[in-house]
């Protein structure tokens, strides 16, 4: 594995990432704020965030395997029954979250 | 009532008050679960690097250019199996795309209004991360528009700097992190970003939220990475004509 490899790998990924920003940033003044389509490219965005995070959070690193899977699923539904009881505090939420998880991988190793 | 998407104010009287230092703010803003998951994600990615035999520098260097876990892993991942670089760059631009929805819909919101040069607004959208996005959207709030830029780099210099300094301590160190620690760890950020974009303020974004987990995880087996694109584009038009029907009284258009 040479040294100039990994740099052009780098270099490669790296533009893989600024091409999707700078073709951002060229749409971004042509799309009138708060008409249909800018708040369609929005809805858009919140949903690939939520698609992306829910699969790194119920299936991290592509686990497929089924009763990880609901464990996680269960820690989740927690964060989120104790998110909305008290008021959508999400640092509220958080930590609930991740003490049921912290607590269903302890219950696990047993 | 018009940036009512972007600035969440329900009435423009309700314009929130000057903050003394807004680049402090945002610093102090981030220093919580933004930089904190981060870090801890990072040390993850960095203990990978280095079980792959790369280098502390051209990990430094993919943390700073590709700027973003999910690309990152697949650039370490295909590189270390000697994949081609085709197929490394449509691994990396495929777990990054969901950057032009967030650019488009995140830049105003960055800069406030303000007119900047191209070069600038490439730069700060460079900076830009799911965290530093869900910020702006849904927590930024309190800041003024014309403190938002200082805000926004204060905090966007922040995370990059916890990423950074999380990647070389997981390169040197990565192993005496305890793996449990490492799991719970990894299981805050995605947590944290869900609940703070499930309290999106309109029913659109609300309900692409829903629609966007829902189809990203049943589709996950089939498609694999395509699934976040189909989540996405599925999902938030689901929500965008579905939430004028199911909540007529907030709908805009």
């Amino acid at each position: 594995m040479g040294d100039s490899a990994i740099w052009i790998a780098v270099l490669v990924g790296g533009f893989g990432t600024f091409m999707w920003r700078a073709l951002g940033v060229a749409v971004e003044t042509r799309v009138q704020e708060d008409s249909p389509l800018f708040n369609w490219i929005g809805c858009v965005a919140y949903a690939m965030v939520a698609g992306l995070m829910a699969r790194v959070l119920l299936m991290p690193g592509g686990d497929l395997s089924f009763q990880p899977f609901v464990w996680r699923a269960l820690a989740f539904l927690i964060a989120l029954a104790i998110w909305y009881r008290y008021g959508k505090s999400v640092p509220i939420g958080l930590i609930a979250g991740v003490i049921s998880y912290a607590i269903i991988l302890q219950i696990k190793a047993l | 009532m018009l940036k009512a998407s972007l600035l969440p104010l329900t009435h423009p009287a309700n314009a929130p008050p000057d903050l003394p230092r807004p680049t402090l703010r945002g610093i102090r803003d981030c220093l919580n679960v933004p930089a904190l998951g981060i870090g801890l994600t990072m040390i993850g990615f960095g203990a990978m690097a280095q079980d792959a035999g790369l280098a502390i520098l051209p990990t430094l260097g993919i943390t700073t250019l590709v700027w973003g876990i999910a690309g990152q892993v697949a650039l370490v991942d295909i590189h270390a199996s000697g994949g081609s670089l085709l197929a490394l760059f449509v691994a990396v631009a495929l777990a990054n795309l969901r950057m032009f929805p967030m650019v488009v819909t995140g830049l105003s919101s960055v800069t406030g209004g303000r007119k900047l040069s191209v070069f600038s607004r490439l730069l700060l959208m460079q900076t830009l991360a799911i965290s530093c996005w869900t910020q702006m959207m849904t927590r930024a709030n309190h800041v003024p528009a014309s403190q938002r830029l200082r805000y926004y780099i204060g905090f966007a210099v922040t995370l990059i700097s916890a990423a950074l300094l999380g990647t070389a301590i997981g390169h040197q160190l990565g192993r005496i992190v305890p793996q449990g620690v490492l799991t719970v760890a990894i299981f805050m950020t995605p947590l944290y970003l869900l609940l703070l974009i499930s309290g999106a303020r309109q029913w659109a974004n609300r309900l692409s939220v829903i629609f966007g987990i829902g189809i990203g995880l049943t589709l996950y087996p089939v498609l694999g990475d395509w699934a976040v694109i189909a989540a996405g584009l599925l999902g938030g038009t689901l929500g965008f004509l579905s939430a004028p029907r199911l909540f007529p009284s907030q709908a805009k258009d």
